[in-house]
């Protein structure tokens, strides 16, 4: 039922509205009509609509380093074999606190980037509040989780990283990781996904057990250069991830997240911290 | 009733009259707008009456709580809406007036049979530059006035008196145009906007005349009277909506 946007002026006690007066988007969208992108599973086929296994064809990355969390992701878009987009966006700022780094296919991964944003200054201008760390958490696992059927197509997968800083400034930012099906995971150190993830994973392995000078001691600049490295590592063995590339001046995405908020670093700053890096 | 055009006639100038009393007590709400971007002013009561809508748009009300809660729930899933559905760019101050605030207004208005809106506002879009700034004053029949761009420089009120409201929209024409340079001087003329429509004897003499009056009694040293909000230009593509503070808004140093 496709209802009309105009306002309508019912009582905030009728039936039907007490999920938007919590400040819920995702109750507010199907109630409005607007059919939300992911179908029940007993809508899908019963088989997999390709006998391809999805890999999530990408690198993202978020380290803890000296002020906070770095997230960085290449900028590869991938159909199989062919690169079809060498610019693609997949860390998102999601509000001023939170960082979404998104693997796996973009259509599912943006939609819900676009949900959480909305979501979050929606809750937050209706109830005159921020949402919490906690609850922000918990709303990723739950899109995730509604997104179960297509996960189990293959069609459909998400593996995202979430950074988020407590809106009031009190606590140190955190990162999250998740599996396709929802579960959330709190990470000590660091966290990777994306097709490209397992040489990023092992090296930040050595460099915080074995380096002498794990990420969480690093400055900005060193953090920074870490990533890009890291990035172009993950490049080298993976054909899905873009990693840097200086001829055509595409670098990697590079936001930092403190405890007053994201900070995107610009892209003349990376082509320099990368070209220090020798 | 409704058979009966005089009664119905009757029953709506009753219900303009009883509005009208219930909300004259309403402190008032001033808006200016300049170069740093719009300033939104109100003398600070228990709860807030002026409220973000989206990233873009401000809402300053006057009426009754509930009745504010409910229209301000409303703008913003609206907002959020189509902002969601289609993009930032769609979500106006124009389109959400005109289609939907104002005519929920006016249908919650003409429902003799039910209780009234007591409600009056001021909506404002901040545009990318001065001149695409929008002011709109919406009432609770759902009439509204609009004022754009630099015209918002002289400012815009609402108040629980009618007749201060339409003083002022009347007598602002003879203002020159107004051209702030700071956030302090933008926020001192609403503050002085607000105490004119305040003082019972304004209505005696022109505008020009009472605000120099009030300006010579006027003395600011501090912003904890007021409830101040900046729709900062700066950041006019994200979340433009700060909750103003003396060092914010030049009172005094950051510490």
């Amino acid at each position: 039922m496709n209802q009309n946007p105009h306002l309508r002026f019912s009582s905030p006690v009728e039936a039907g509205r007490e999920e938007r007066l919590k400040g819920d988007f995702v109750s507010l969208l199907r109630e409005s009509g607007i059919v939300f992108p992911f179908p029940a599973a007993a809508e899908l086929p019963t088989k997999p609509t390709s006998e391809r296994v999805w890999v999530e064809s990408t690198t993202i990355l978020a380290f803890y380093y000296k002020e906070g969390v770095i997230v960085a992701g290449d900028r590869r878009a991938t159909a199989g074999n062919l690169v079809i987009h060498e610019r693609a966006e997949k860390v998102i700022s999601i509000d001023r606190n939170t960082i979404l780094a998104i693997a796996g296919t973009p259509a599912t991964a943006f939609e819900i980037a676009r949900v959480l944003q909305h979501s979050f200054e929606f809750y937050r201008r209706s109830q005159l509040q921020p949402l919490s760390v906690a609850a922000k958490v918990r709303m990723v696992s739950k899109l995730l989780k509604d997104n179960m059927a297509l996960s189990l197509q293959g069609i459909g997968i998400v593996v995202p990283l979430l950074a988020l800083a407590d809106p009031f400034g009190k606590e140190e930012p955190t990162i999250y990781f998740y599996d396709a099906l929802g579960a959330q995971f709190q990470t000590v150190d660091f966290a990777a996904s994306g097709s490209g993830s397992p040489a990023v994973r092992s090296i930040l392995q050595y460099i915080n057990r074995w380096s002498g000078k794990p990420s969480i001691e690093r400055n900005e600049d060193e953090a920074i250069r870490l990533a890009l490295q890291l990035l172009d590592i993950a490049a080298e063995s993976d054909t899905a991830t873009g990693g840097v590339n200086r001829r055509n001046r595409i670098y990697p995405q590079v936001k930092l997240l403190k405890k007053s908020g994201v900070v995107e670093v610009a892209e003349e700053r990376l082509a320099q911290l990368f070209a220090e890096a020798g | 009733m409704i058979e009966e055009p005089y009664r119905w006639l009757e029953a709506i100038a009753n219900r303009r009259e009883y509005i009208e009393d219930q909300l004259q007590a309403a402190l008032p709400l001033a808006v200016v707008n300049g170069e740093p971007g719009i300033i939104l002013a109100t003398k600070r009561a228990g709860t807030p009456k002026i409220y973000e809508i989206y990233d873009h748009l401000a809402m300053g009300c006057i009426g009754h709580p509930a009745d504010m809660e409910k229209i301000r729930q409303s703008a913003i899933e609206l907002a959020h809406l189509e902002g969601f559905t289609r993009s930032r760019e769609d979500v106006s101050a124009r389109r959400i007036v005109t289609y939907s605030l104002a005519v929920g207004l006016k249908n919650a208005f003409e429902q003799i049979f039910s209780a009234p809106f007591l409600f009056r506002c001021l909506f404002v879009e901040l545009g990318e530059k001065l001149e695409k700034d929008e002011g709109w004053i919406v009432d609770y029949d759902g009439s509204y006035w609009t004022s754009f761009g630099r015209d918002m420089s002289k400012g815009l009120l609402i108040s629980g008196k009618k007749e201060i409201m339409e003083k002022f929209r009347t007598e602002r024409e003879s203002l020159g145009p107004l051209e702030w340079k700071s956030l302090k001087e933008m926020v001192l003329y609403t503050i002085k906007l607000i105490l004119w429509a305040s003082e019972p004897e304004s209505l005696k003499s022109t505008l020009t005349e009472g605000l120099r009056l009030v300006e010579e009694k006027m003395e600011v040293t501090t912003l904890a009277d007021y409830e101040i909000v900046l729709l900062d230009r700066n950041y006019y593509d994200r979340q433009s909506f700060t909750v103003g503070n003396d060092a914010l808004l030049g009172f005094s140093s950051p510490s």
